[in-house]
C-alpha cells in the first residue's frame, strides 16, 4: 500500500493526462486518416474542448495536491 | 621610414557593438556617428549593412589600446555563426525569392527579417550570457563610448564625486548603460516571440500540409508518440517534459482540423491548363489540383456524338476556371467549401458556397460538371478564362469584397443553350 502510494505521489497528474488526452487525439486524427471513423468538424471541436478541460482539471489538482 | 602602414582595427574605446563603425572612423577619421549611419543606410541595401559589419567583426581585429592588434584576439563563435548565417542568407538574395512573400512588397526582400530574427536570438544569449558572468559591482571601462550628459559636464569638485562615486556603487551600474540594457534586451526579446510565432506557424503548417497531402498518419504518429512520452515521463515522475505537450498541440491541430474538414492537397502544386481536343481525351476521374490555379479550356473540344460530356474536378485551395462553348448547355453541381463559385453568370458565394444547373429541356449538347474546391473559387463561362486568371483575379478585385458579379447576359446564353 505505501508502495502505491509513493507511486501516486510521484507520479505527475497533468504530464499523465496531457499525455493521454493527446495519444488519444492523435489516435483520433490516424483513424480519420485511414478513414475508419469519420469524425465531422463539430466533433473535433467538442472532442478538443473536452481534452482542454481534462488537462486543465488535472493540472489544477495537481497543483492542489504537490 | 620604419613606421608601420596605419591599420584598421575595431575601436576599443569607440564601440556600441563590436566597435567596427569606431575602428573605420578613426581609420578614416571621419565622425563615427556617419560611419553608424552609413551602416544603417546600406541595411536598406538587402541586408547589407547587417552582412559587412558582421564580417568585418569577424574579420577585423581588436585594438589593444595603443593602435596595434591586441594579441590572442579572436573572435567569438557566435558572433561567426551570425556573420556565416548572415552572408548565406543575405548574399543569395536571388535563391530566396519563394520568400518574397514573407516580405510582401518590402523591397530590400524579406531575408531581412529572417536576419533580424537570428540577430535578435543570438543578441539575446550574449547579452544574458555577459550579463551572467559579469561581476554585478562592475564600472564600465575607461573610455567606454556609453557616454552619459555627465560624462560632458566640467569635472565635479571632490565631495560632488565622492557622491557621485556612492550613487553608482549603490546602483551598480550608471543609469544610461541599464537603460540600453534594457532596451537591448526588450527588442530581443520582441524578436524572438515573433521568432517562436514564425516556428509555431511553420510547423503547424507543415502539419496541415503533410495532412492535406496524404501524410496525416505519419503526424499522427508522432502526435502518439509525444503523447505516449509524456505519459511515460508522468508515471517515472518527471515534470520538466511538460514543454512537449505544446509541439504535440502543435501538430495535432492543424492536422485535426484539415482531417475533419477534409481538406486535400493532392494533385500537386502550381498551374495547370488543360485544353482536350476530344472527350476522350478527358480523365475518368477528372482533374484535380491541391493548390494553384487550373483552367479547363473545352472551346476547341469535339463534341461527341452523344452530345454528352462529364467532367470532375477538384481543388483544394485555389481556383478552376472551365471555359465551355456559348452553345452547350452545362448541368452543373459546383461547390465550394469556402469561397466563391461563377456558373454561367450566376454565382455563390460565402461557405458551402453552392451553383447547380439542371438538365437542358431538349438534346442540345451538355457538360454535366461536378465541380469543388475546398477554399477558393470555380468559374463555368463561355468567356475566355483569361478573363478570370492572372493578375485581375487578385484580392485587390472587387469580386472579392462580396460584390454583385453575376452576369445576366451570359446567363441568358446558358438558357437559350439549354433550351435549343
Amino acid at each position: 500500500m505505501r508502495g502505491m502510494k509513493q507511486i501516486r505521489d510521484r507520479v505527475d497528474l497533468t504530464s499523465l493526462v496531457a499525455g493521454a488526452a493527446i495519444s488519444v487525439f492523435g489516435a483520433l486524427v490516424l483513424l480519420q486518416e485511414e478513414g475508419t471513423i469519420d469524425l465531422e468538424a463539430g466533433w473535433f471541436l467538442a472532442t478538443l474542448a473536452a481534452a482542454t478541460g481534462v488537462v486543465l482539471l488535472a493540472s489544477g489538482m495537481g497543483a492542489r495536491r504537490g | 621610414m620604419n613606421e608601420r602602414p596605419k591599420r584598421l582595427l575595431r575601436s576599443r574605446d569607440d564601440r556600441i557593438l563590436a566597435g567596427v563603425a569606431g575602428g573605420i572612423a578613426n581609420y578614416l577619421d571621419v565622425d563615427p556617428t556617419l560611419v553608424r549611419v552609413g551602416f544603417v543606410a546600406a541595411v536598406l541595401f538587402g541586408g547589407l549593412g547587417i552582412a559587412a559589419y558582421l564580417v568585418l567583426a569577424v574579420v577585423t581585429p581588436n585594438d589593444d589600446g595603443s593602435g596595434a592588434p591586441a594579441e590572442d584576439d579572436r573572435p567569438s563563435a557566435w558572433l561567426v555563426v551570425l556573420a556565416v548565417l548572415a552572408v548565406l542568407i543575405l548574399l543569395p538574395g536571388p535563391f530566396w525569392g519563394a520568400f518574397d512573400w514573407w516580405g510582401g512588397g518590402w523591397w530590400w526582400g524579406g531575408s531581412l527579417w529572417l536576419v533580424l530574427l537570428i540577430g535578435g536570438a543570438v543578441w539575446l544569449y550574449a547579452t544574458l550570457r555577459d550579463r551572467n558572468r559579469r561581476p554585478s559591482t562592475e564600472r564600465p571601462a575607461e573610455g567606454s563610448d556609453q557616454r552619459t550628459p555627465e560624462d560632458d559636464q566640467p569635472a565635479p569638485d571632490e565631495s560632488t564625486a565622492r557622491t557621485q562615486r556612492l550613487d553608482d556603487t549603490v546602483s551598480q551600474a550608471p543609469p544610461s548603460r541599464d537603460g540600453w540594457s534594457r532596451l537591448l534586451r526588450g527588442v530581443a526579446i520582441a524578436v524572438l516571440v515573433l521568432a517562436a510565432a514564425a516556428a509555431t506557424l511553420g510547423v503547424a503548417a507543415v502539419s496541415a500540409w503533410a495532412t492535406a497531402t496524404g501524410h496525416g498518419a505519419i503526424v499522427a504518429g508522432v502526435v502518439i508518440a509525444i503523447g505516449v512520452a509524456l505519459v511515460v515521463a508522468a508515471l517515472i515522475g518527471e515534470s520538466r517534459w511538460r514543454w512537449l505537450i505544446v509541439p504535440a498541440l502543435v501538430l495535432a491541430l492543424p492536422a485535426g482540423a484539415v482531417a475533419a474538414g477534409d481538406v486535400n492537397f493532392d494533385g500537386g502544386i502550381g498551374e495547370r491548363d488543360h485544353r482536350p481536343a476530344s472527350a476522350a481525351e478527358l480523365p475518368a476521374d477528372g482533374y484535380s489540383l491541391g493548390v494553384g490555379q487550373m483552367t479547363v479550356d473545352l472551346r476547341g473540344l469535339e463534341w461527341p456524338r452523344d452530345r454528352t460530356v462529364e467532367l470532375d474536378t477538384d481543388m483544394g485551395v485555389g481556383q478552376t476556371v472551365v471555359a465551355v462553348p456559348s452553345r452547350v448547355c452545362v448541368e452543373a453541381d459546383v461547390n465550394a467549401s469556402v469561397g466563391h463559385v461563377l456558373v454561367r453568370g450566376r454565382e455563390g458565394s460565402g461557405i458551402d458556397a453552392e451553383v447547380t444547373e439542371g438538365p437542358p429541356l431538349g438534346e442540345a449538347p451538355r457538360l454535366v460538371l461536378d465541380s469543388e474546391v475546398d477554399a477558393g473559387e470555380i468559374v463555368v463561362t463561355d468567356r475566355p478564362p483569361e478573363a478570370f486568371t492572372g493578375d485581375r483575379r487578385s484580392f485587390d478585385d472587387d469580386r472579392w469584397h462580396g460584390s454583385d458579379d453575376s452576369d445576366p447576359e451570359e446567363q441568358r446564353r446558358q438558357e437559350r443553350a439549354c433550351a435549343a
